[in-house]
């Protein structure tokens, strides 16, 4: 699939905002299976500074400072990405129980052996990081998915669909001060807090697990025309298996990742990969809000695969 | 060598057996180095070395050395670079700083072992930093688990593959010695995130020498002064290659931080300004100085705020301690930080069980400064070791976090061990088991005498070319009592001067004097950021302010002992009118004239002693104080160091006057007093020993702002209105008092008291100095020479008022001031004096509008999930300088 992605974010401040420093991730990363073809972002008013970077996790990251007094600002990332074959890379048969794994994680590399680079990488993501530690709460949470000798794939997919059966969806339940010890106990949340909980289930076995950001498309009802702005920003979890790599499950939907998902960036937990983050000088308090969302096929908008408007066809340039 | 005839000092100096001893070995002998500082101590003996102690203790008070103590987060880490320095910024008590004047002595051949191991360690260190930061290989070759480096909070991936210019990526270093009963040197904790402590040896040093003059010159002590010129240099040579004449800052939490003294002591040692978060903002991919009225490029900070402090936007969201956009400065390498952001990752007690390895693989020497034996938790061999041996092991957090410090095992009972082992086993690798080691001691000077107290060595090192140096000596602590083994600078903990005994006399090096071409002058109104003039403006007023309500206080209290408890009517309203001017001047309402008014009047002791002594109260004179100190710390790379001599201990004599003492009056008076006298030696100062540089215009500006503004409301609350001839010629002379014109005034007009005269002294003469002409002359002169826009008016707006004020004073007539209308009222002298107020008032403004930075207040963009960002902890981070 080729999507149109476009994440337009506004805000309207209650007085001047004299300074504004702002850093996003809202540029989708290439990775096996994905390649984002275009991408810009358009900050308005125009920033002073804008420079992109790769960041630690080698997600596209960029800065930008506003130094003129200002009581809007509106953040749009528009890219072009296809997604081919995500399901096919889905590795059942590298599958192997999860002791295993967990031990080739937690060895020290010895000078004489040859370095799995992808090995070492990946023991980083078996760490408590703030928003995703383990806990003996949350180990005993993934107990009964983690029996002994049970290959990794089969019992994380059996901890998500747990998870999706025991815990509700409600935005109002959870802020981003719930522990995962608390959202336990809650037995409901969103998109972030399921896949910050498998994360740290994971991690409370020393399994290395990380969080992933991007979109997922909706698709309207039969019928129905797509709305606009309604597609949402989405979270989840990504586990890794040596000599396979990683393999991404969305606990929120129980079901391994496809070619609906269009990556973001990833790190250990939300903290890492925030779209939009900042600081503001103002006096006022508040701040309002908008963020609209849109994954569009190309084919609907009648473009080629490259962005460009197929001949013959008038096409919409998307949100 | 023995001493044959063992004086009494340290004949009876007994330290306790199975310990090391500085100056005496096992057997009661003086250690050879220690012969000759030995025997003149004791030639002292205790009396004298008692009354040098307080000498010392003067000269420490005279140069306001102070350690801010952190409330209850006291992990024994010492000063500085735990991480409660970014947090707390709410004012603290200030603890004096405290120096044994006996220093430890080190022979020169020992301290050239100890200097070795301080470079090679540094050297080490430096290796790890720039891997860790860089190709990370220690980690691909097994030298070092992953766990300890990436699950350690020091390691800031915001901040990974940045590099400063030069083979050293790591800029300064200290690291906490002590001594095992064999004397052989273990370091117990490495600082490597904004090692703190230099500056305070340099400040014992300069105490000691002075203490201790002749002592100090004989012995043929090392100095301290090359190991600043180093870093002096190192500070330059770290400078982006772009920048030819490097600008420097030093970075500070602000004057609340635990040591405050020491930023500003080594800004104004180093030549350097003293800059706050606020006072820097990156722009274009620069970091800027925002100096008055422009920006200034900086390309070198000095940073004393903790790594994740330093940058709300990538960082710590909730600091305000901090620059937004600063690491990304760093990435660009615009700009350099030292130390680099991120190198509190080498603070990691993990690392210590790696080190001995990580020596012989990157150096191939063993470390020839060991840490104390050290278990890693992580590893499962270590995590056996350490939960077998808990009750003999030091078990401590690999992370300094607040609120966390070292367990000693053998202080826990049976369940609390096993509690402990429980805490360890459901995050090992968050854990690291230590030998304990019987830390040495040295003589410390008592009212008893000589007494044994552990001792810890902080010994420093700074980047030099491609190795390092090490300050020679560097500072000592000393636990509060012999059994206390952990060394802190909480309360009741002392320091101690190191002396490095030189073999051979010190060929000089690296003079301050230099040949060459000249060096152009930095441009002092570019080195002034614009939070020091606003500091330095309100320094001014707030002094001038506290001098005008002594004076006010000191006249109403003359008038008292006259009339207060005489039948004398015209006296009795002679004081009444006092009182609510009293209230008026220093608009601490309701006082005397508001609602109460009357029963203060009645008895007026307790307003009166709040007025000199409740410091939260806007308007008194301990208000004024406090503000006027606080103006004073945030700029104390810009004041003479004589400044603390005069005022440092001014807070001091105000809270004593708390304490209910048995002639409250007299007390009170004599106050009154000294405050007086600090007040005008300061004045003294200012106008004697500051350079009429931009800096000291804001200061002046303040003051002749302040004395207009205090004279004016003085005169509106007392001479406006007729109170018939008996009483006004009282008020009369206490308004002249009060405006310290009395002598003048009788000497000119002899007795013949009249309102026209008094105006005309004080409103109209230009050459009695307290006169408002005065003073708006001299605020004229002032605002001429501040920095203002290229293409703004030919006048600014300040100068314009300031203008307006002086012509309508010029023009004025005393005999219409003077006229009284059918009310017994003064209409026009009252209009004027409003007026003048007014006019005052709006200079005051257009200075603050145009020359200081008035950030709006920092807050974190909301997130797009709706939340707000984690509790905003800003408690009192805010550097409002807002002051009134």
């Amino acid at each position: 699939m080729s999507y149109q992605v476009t994440h337009r974010t506004v805000y309207r401040y209650e007085s001047d905002v004299s300074a504004s420093y702002g850093q996003l991730h809202l540029l989708p990363r290439d990775l096996p299976g994905q390649i984002c073809r275009t991408s810009k972002v358009t900050i308005d008013p125009a920033p002073l500074d804008y420079r992109e970077r790769r960041d630690f996790f080698g997600n596209r990251a960029a800065y930008f400072s506003i130094l003129e007094p200002h009581t809007r600002l509106e953040v749009v990332s528009e890219s072009i990405v296809d997604v081919r074959g995500r399901q096919a890379t889905l590795p059942m048969l590298g599958d192997r129980p999860w002791e295993e794994v967990r031990d080739r994680l937690a060895a020290l590399p010895t000078p004489a052996e040859a370095v799995d680079g992808a090995v070492l990488d990946a023991a980083q993501y078996s760490f408590d990081s703030r928003r995703a530690a383990g806990s003996p709460a949350l180990r005993d949470y993934a107990a009964p998915s983690f029996g002994r000798g049970r290959p990794l794939l089969d019992a994380v997919n059996d901890l998500s669909q747990r998870i999706h059966r025991e815990f509700d969806y409600d935005a109002k339940a959870t802020d981003v001060r719930t522990t995962l010890d608390e959202l336990l106990a809650l037995r409901a949340g969103v998109c972030q807090d399921f896949a910050h909980l498998v994360i740290g289930c994971l991690r409370s076995l020393d399994l290395a697990a990380r969080y992933v950001s991007g979109y997922l498309e909706t698709r309207p009802p039969p019928g129905k025309a797509r709305l606009k702005g309604a597609d949402v920003s989405h979270a989840w979890a990504s586990v890794f298996l040596p000599d396979t790599g990683w393999v991404d499950i969305d606990p929120t939907n129980d079901q391994f990742v496809n070619d609906r998902y269009v990556t973001t960036a990833w790190g250990r937990d939300y903290g890492d990969v925030t779209p939009l983050e900042g600081v503001i000088y103002t006096e006022g308090k508040t701040t309002e809000l908008d963020v609209g969302v849109d994954v569009i096929p190309l084919s609907e908008l009648g473009l080629e695969p490259d962005g460009t408007v197929r001949p013959g066809e008038t096409g919409r340039t998307g949100g | 060598m023995t001493i044959s005839v063992p004086p009494e000092l340290i004949a009876s100096y007994r330290p306790p057996r199975g310990l090391y001893d500085e100056m005496v070995d096992p057997d009661g002998r003086v250690r050879p180095h220690w012969a000759q500082v030995g025997r003149v101590l004791d030639g002292l003996g205790l009396d004298e070395l008692d009354r040098r102690r307080r000498h010392a203790e003067h000269l420490l008070d005279d140069d306001g050395v102070s350690y801010n103590v952190l409330d209850g987060t006291s992990d024994g880490a010492g000063p500085g670079s735990g991480p409660g320095v970014g947090t707390a910024t709410s004012p603290r008590t200030g603890h004096g700083w405290g120096l044994d004047p006996v220093p430890v002595v080190i022979s020169s051949d020992e301290w050239a072992r100890i200097e070795s191991g301080v470079i090679q360690r540094s050297e080490l260190m430096n290796l790890i930093l720039s891997d860790l930061y860089g190709p990370r290989d220690l980690l691909r070759r097994g030298l070092l688990p992953a766990q300890l480096v990436f699950g350690h909070p020091g390691f800031l991936r915001e901040c990974d593959q940045v590099r400063i210019p030069g083979p050293a990526q790591l800029f300064t270093a200290a690291y906490d010695l002590a001594r095992d009963g064999d004397g052989r040197c273990w370091v117990m904790t490495d600082h490597a995130q904004a090692p703190s402590g230099a500056g305070y040896a340099l400040e014992n040093r300069t105490v000691v020498s002075r203490v201790f003059p002749s002592l100090y010159r004989e012995a043929r002590v090392h100095r301290l002064a090359p190991f600043f010129r180093t870093l002096r240099t190192a500070l330059q040579g770290v400078a982006p290659a772009s920048a030819t004449d490097p600008r420097i800052v030093v970075l500070t939490p602000g004057p609340w931080s635990e040591t405050a003294f020491e930023h500003a002591y080594l800004a104004s040692y180093l030549g350097y300004p003293l800059v706050e978060g606020g006072d820097l903002t990156v722009r274009e991919g620069r970091l800027w100085l925002r100096s008055l009225g422009h920006l200034e490029q900086v390309d070198v900070v000095l940073r004393r705020v903790d790594s994740w402090f330093c940058d709300p936007l990538e960082l710590r969201a909730d600091s305000h301690l901090g620059v937004p956009g600063l690491v990304e400065a760093t990435r660009l390498g615009t700009v350099s930080v030292v130390n680099t952001l991120g190198s509190g990752v080498l603070e990691n007690a993990g690392l210590l069980a790696f080190l001995p390895r990580l020596s012989e693989a990157l150096l191939g020497q063993p470390l020839s400064l060991p840490s104390v034996p050290t278990w890693w938790c992580g590893d499962p061999t270590s995590r056996s070791h350490v939960l077998a041996n808990l009750s003999r092991l030091v078990i401590k957090p690999v992370a300094r976090a607040t609120g966390s410090s070292s367990i000693f095992g053998w202080q826990l009972d049976e369940a609390a061990r096993e509690e402990l082992a429980a805490r360890i086993m459901v995050r090992p690798a968050d854990w690291v088991g230590q030998d304990a080691v019987e830390i040495g001691c040295a003589p410390t000077l008592t009212p008893h005498g000589f007494e044994p107290r552990r001792t810890v060595l902080r010994a420093f090192a700074v980047a030099s070319g491609s190795s390092y140096e090490a300050m020679p000596g560097g500072l000592t602590r000393v636990a509060p009592s012999i059994d206390a083994a952990p060394i802190s600078n909480q309360a009741g903990a002392l320091s101690k001067d190191t002396w490095v005994l030189a073999s051979e006399p010190e060929t000089l090096t690296g003079f301050w004097l230099q040949d060459g071409p000249a060096v152009i002058a930095i441009d002092p109104a570019g080195a002034l950021s614009s939070r020091a003039a606003e500091n330095l403006f309100w320094l001014g007023r707030y002094a001038e302010r506290a001098e005008e309500v002594v004076r006010l206080l000191r006249t109403v209290e003359d008038r008292r002992n006259d009339f207060g408890r005489s039948g004398n009517e015209a006296g009795l309203a002679c004081l009444q009118a006092l009182f609510a001017a009293l209230t008026h001047v220093t608009t601490a309402y309701p006082g005397f004239v508001g609602r109460g008014a009357a029963e203060r009047l009645a008895s007026p002791e307790a307003e009166l002693r709040s007025l000199v002594a409740d410091g939260g109260r806007p308007g008194t004179l301990a208000h004024a104080l406090r503000r006027m100190l606080q103006s004073a710390q945030a700029v104390r790379d810009q004041l003479s160091l004589d400044t603390w001599m005069v005022v440092g201990n001014l807070d001091r004599v105000l809270l004593g006057l708390d304490d209910r003492g048995t002639d409250p009056q007299a007390e009170a008076q004599a106050a009154l007093t000294h405050v007086l006298q600090a007040l005008l030696a300061l004045a003294g100062l200012m106008g004697e020993s500051m350079v009429r540089d931009t800096g000291w215009r804001f200061l002046d500006a303040g003051r002749r702002i302040e004395r207009a503004l205090q004279l004016t409301s003085l005169l509106q609350a007392t001479v406006t209105i007729d109170r018939g001839t008996a009483t006004d010629s009282l008020l009369f002379e206490s308004v002249l008092t009060a405006a310290e014109s009395i002598i003048t005034y009788r000497r000119r007009y002899r007795s013949q008291a009249q309102l026209e005269t008094l105006l005309d002294l004080l409103l109209l003469d230009g050459d009695n100095p307290r006169s408002l002409l005065y003073q708006v002359d001299r605020l004229g002169e002032d605002l001429v020479v501040m920095p203002r826009p290229l293409d703004g008016p030919r006048l600014s707006g300040a100068e314009r008022l300031t203008l307006e004020a002086a012509t309508a004073l010029r023009l004025a007539d005393t005999t219409e001031l003077a006229r009284l209308d059918q009310y017994g009222g003064r209409p026009q002298l009252s209009a004027f004096l409003g007026r003048m107020g007014d006019l005052l008032g709006q200079v005051a403004k257009a200075v603050d509008h145009s020359h200081f930075t008035h950030l709006l207040p920092q807050r974190p963009l909301a997130r797009s999930d709706g939340a707000a960002l984690d509790g905003m902890s800003s408690q009192s981070q805010s550097q409002s300088q807002g002051w009134a």
